[in-house]
């Protein structure tokens, strides 16, 4: 029977977002091997990192901590998506944002948030070549 | 995991270099690894961070050298530093300078003013205008007719009363006046201030000059010393350029300043003294002004008395090569130091003409036999400047000290060049007197400083007097390579007159065409504005001529070489035409021009009688 079974090897594709150890192979950093997880770590770092933070790419990034603060209208609201869109339009444009949703006070599971805490849901999908898929990210402030 | 050895590029020094360097260094050695280098995979983000923090220690690097090179460097600080490493002495704040009229009413006796009521104004004295602090430097004394550099200064008008009689002279002196106030800064020497190269800094950051710095024995000093401790030899530390300078040139008490090797004038005799109580000055980048003294110790300098007689031990022997005086004397221990100097300056330093009307701190001496007629004459005094102050500046720009750095590195502080020469001549202080006009050239493989000077009649003098030339000869001893040879000599005058034909229009006033004729010429011929081994071209002249009113043509412009007979006794190099006419040699003008040559310089002696104007009509033409 030897030879039959063989041990399926892939191709890590980046590095996870927020950066891990990974124990099990003693590599300094976990790696995604597949497109969607890669995507939704691009598409993390990209919407939790702030404008100019990202060494010579001042574009980079969003606004979002910046309405944090703001009142808490439809205004704000779309403010918040019109920089998401824009932002993941020009960093990662095979990537299209379906849907985006606020939640200030409880989770989509009506679990209670802190006070000041913002999470927003976002509905993605994205294709490549023949195959597509979607998924979502929530990030929490 | 590795799978081939990609030379890395370490020449690469931008962001994107770097950064394209480091993803082809991770696709060619980790492909399975890592595929994804957009903007927003975590891999860019750190492949970034290292592109920028390279990119940011390149540009550091390439800072640092520039601020290292003369030509590139931008921070004042940086540029300053390079200068004075390379020798050159930066100057802070230039202070303006102008001419006042110091003017008093003397008595009269007889038909002038009484010789015992013409006061001296003592050296240091101050006028006032627009808030600015004027400074005399040289006694002004109303009995002598010239200046301190020797120029004639003094106007006498007799003042009449109603009556046609003659009640007082105003004696007028025209002096030079420099911006600056002067300050006296002390400060006790104790052992923490007594140590090799002691750095003392002024409070004052617009310094302009250091006018004397000495030390005292003692800590106990109430007020500022007398003037005649800052004269004194034994107490003065001298300024120098460079610690390393071993001598100064300094007024010679006994190089015969007398009244036949001076002509008549207040002019010092100059001397090269070696030195070891001496200091360097530097300004920093806002302007303050920091003393530095020398790292030896005099006390035990046994070399100056002898090394052999002295029979040193081996501690004295590495004291004294330790704290040999080569690069100066500290200060001692229970010494007082005090600097005396000059604040002010900078372009606010230049004022309107008649401004300076006010008298500061001054000290006028009358020693007549009369109190009251003292008093008159004290109180008589009066200041008023007829010309603008000028020359102020605010030190030298950062690209200024940049260009004169080159300049004076290449100079070294030596003369190479025979302009090297000329120039020295013209930084000989003042007061060991200057030329009115001089030129250096080489002649039988030695070099030649011609002077000329200019006589109280405001006429060229080629008779300079002893002194003056000694004077050069000395100073320039400290900067002429050893194997040259200086040759200080007077240059020649030649007097030129003219005879001008002119077709004049009939309805414009002869005696104004001939007025205006004699005063171009004279104007074109001004020795304030000539130097010496410059040509005349005529053609310039001719224009001129031909634009004053009622001039409608020249028919013919003779020049002639005036020699002897109250002229110069110089004669030109160019030809003459035929003999001796109108009292002089009509000259061979030669591309309409008269060829000066290296030590000369021309001149109308006597305008109104050396410029002849013939004026014809059209009816005195023959057609």
């Amino acid at each position: 029977m030897k030879g039959i079974y063989k041990k399926l090897s892939m191709k890590s594709i980046n590095i996870q977002f927020p950066i891990k150890d990974d124990p099990a192979t003693n590599n300094l950093f976990l790696l995604n091997y597949i497109t969607k997880d890669a995507l939704v770590s691009d598409l993390q770092l990209l919407l939790y990192t702030k404008k100019g933070q990202r060494y010579y790419m001042p574009d980079y990034g969003t606004n979002i901590e910046k309405f944090l603060f703001d009142p808490e209208t439809k205004d704000t609201e779309n403010k918040i998506i019109a920089d998401i869109r824009e932002s993941v339009r020009t960093y990662m444009p095979e990537v299209t944002i379906n849907s985006v949703a606020f939640y200030t006070n409880q989770d989509v599971g009506y679990n209670d948030l802190q006070d000041n805490e913002l999470r927003i849901s976002i509905d993605f999908t994205y294709s490549s070549d023949v195959f597509s898929d979607s998924g979502t990210i929530v990030l929490s402030f | 995991m590795a799978t081939t050895n990609t030379p890395v590029p370490y020449s690469d020094r931008t962001f994107s270099q770097i950064r394209a360097d480091l993803i082809a260094q991770i696709q060619t050695s980790y492909p399975d690894t890592f595929q994804d280098f957009t903007d927003s995979s975590v891999g860019s983000l750190l492949i970034d961070i290292n592109a920028g923090v390279g990119n940011n220690l390149s540009i550091n690097t390439d800072r640092a050298f520039q601020e290292t090179q003369i030509d590139y460097a931008q921070q004042s600080a940086n540029i300053l530093q390079i200068a004075r490493t390379l020798g050159f002495n930066i100057p802070g704040n230039r202070a303006s300078v102008t001419v006042v009229d110091f003017t008093v009413q003397v008595p009269p006796r007889g038909d002038r003013p009484d010789p015992q009521y013409l006061p001296t104004l003592s050296s240091g004295a101050q006028v006032v205008g627009s808030g600015k602090i004027f400074q005399t430097s040289n006694i002004i004394d109303w009995n002598s007719e010239f200046s301190s550099l020797g120029d004639p200064n003094r106007t006498i008008i007799p003042l009449y009363d109603g009556n046609g009689i003659i009640q007082a002279y105003s004696v007028t002196k025209r002096e030079v006046v420099v911006n600056g106030a002067t300050n006296v800064f002390k400060k006790i020497i104790t052992a923490t201030e007594s140590v090799p190269f002691y750095e003392l800094t002024l409070p004052d950051n617009n310094v302009i000059q250091i006018l004397s710095v000495i030390a005292l024995a003692g800590t106990n000093f109430a007020g500022n010393p007398p003037e005649s401790e800052f004269l004194d030899p034994n107490n003065i530390y001298y300024e120098v350029d460079y610690l390393a300078q071993q001598t100064v040139f300094v007024e010679d008490p006994n190089g015969g300043s007398n009244p036949s090797t001076t002509g008549n004038t207040s002019m010092k005799a100059g001397m090269w003294i070696d030195v070891t109580k001496k200091f360097v000055k530097e300004f920093d980048s806002n302007g303050f002004c920091t003393l530095i003294f020398g790292g030896g110790n005099g006390q035990l300098d046994i070399f100056l008395d002898g090394f052999a007689k002295a029979g040193v031990t081996n501690q004295q022997f590495l004291n004294n090569y330790l704290l040999n005086t080569s690069l100066g004397e500290m200060i001692p221990v229970g010494y007082t130091l005090f600097v005396q100097y000059t604040t002010g300056g900078g372009s606010s330093s230049n004022i309107g003409a008649n401004t300076i009307t006010a008298l500061g701190n001054v000290q006028l001496n009358v020693n007549g036999s009369r109190a009251d007629f003292n008093n008159a004459v004290t109180k008589s005094l009066t200041v008023n400047n007829p010309i603008a102050a000028i020359g102020g500046n605010d030190g030298l720009s950062i690209d200024q000290v940049r260009n004169l750095v080159r300049y004076n590195f290449s100079a070294q502080g030596r003369n190479v060049t025979v302009n090297d020469y000329l120039f020295q001549v013209f930084k000989m202080p003042g007061k060991y007197g200057s030329p009115f006009r001089a030129n250096a050239f080489k002649e039988n493989n030695k070099i030649v400083i011609s002077i000329l000077g200019i006589g109280s009649d405001g006429k060229l003098d080629n008779t300079s007097n002893t002194l003056l030339k000694q004077n050069i000869a000395e100073y320039l001893s400290g900067y002429r390579m050893v194997n040259d040879y200086v040759e200080i000599r007077d240059g020649e005058i030649f007097n030129l007159s003219f005879s001008i034909d002119l077709y004049v229009m009939d309805s414009v006033n002869q005696a104004d065409i001939a007025n205006n004729v004699i005063n171009t010429v004279s104007a074109y011929f001004d020795i304030t504005k000539e130097h010496m081994n410059q040509d005349i071209m005529l053609g310039d002249l001719y224009k001129s001529i031909n634009e004053i009113n009622g001039v409608n043509n020249i028919l013919n412009l003779a020049v002639f070489n005036k020699i002897g007979n109250g002229y110069s006794v110089n004669q030109l190099r160019q030809p003459y035409v035929g003999t001796i006419t109108n009292g002089g040699y009509e000259i061979q003008l030669v591309n309409n021009t008269i060829y000066s040559v290296e030590d000369s310089m021309f001149e109308i002696k006597y305008p109104n009688r050396d410029i002849e104007v013939l004026l014809r009509k059209k009816t005195d033409l023959f057609v």
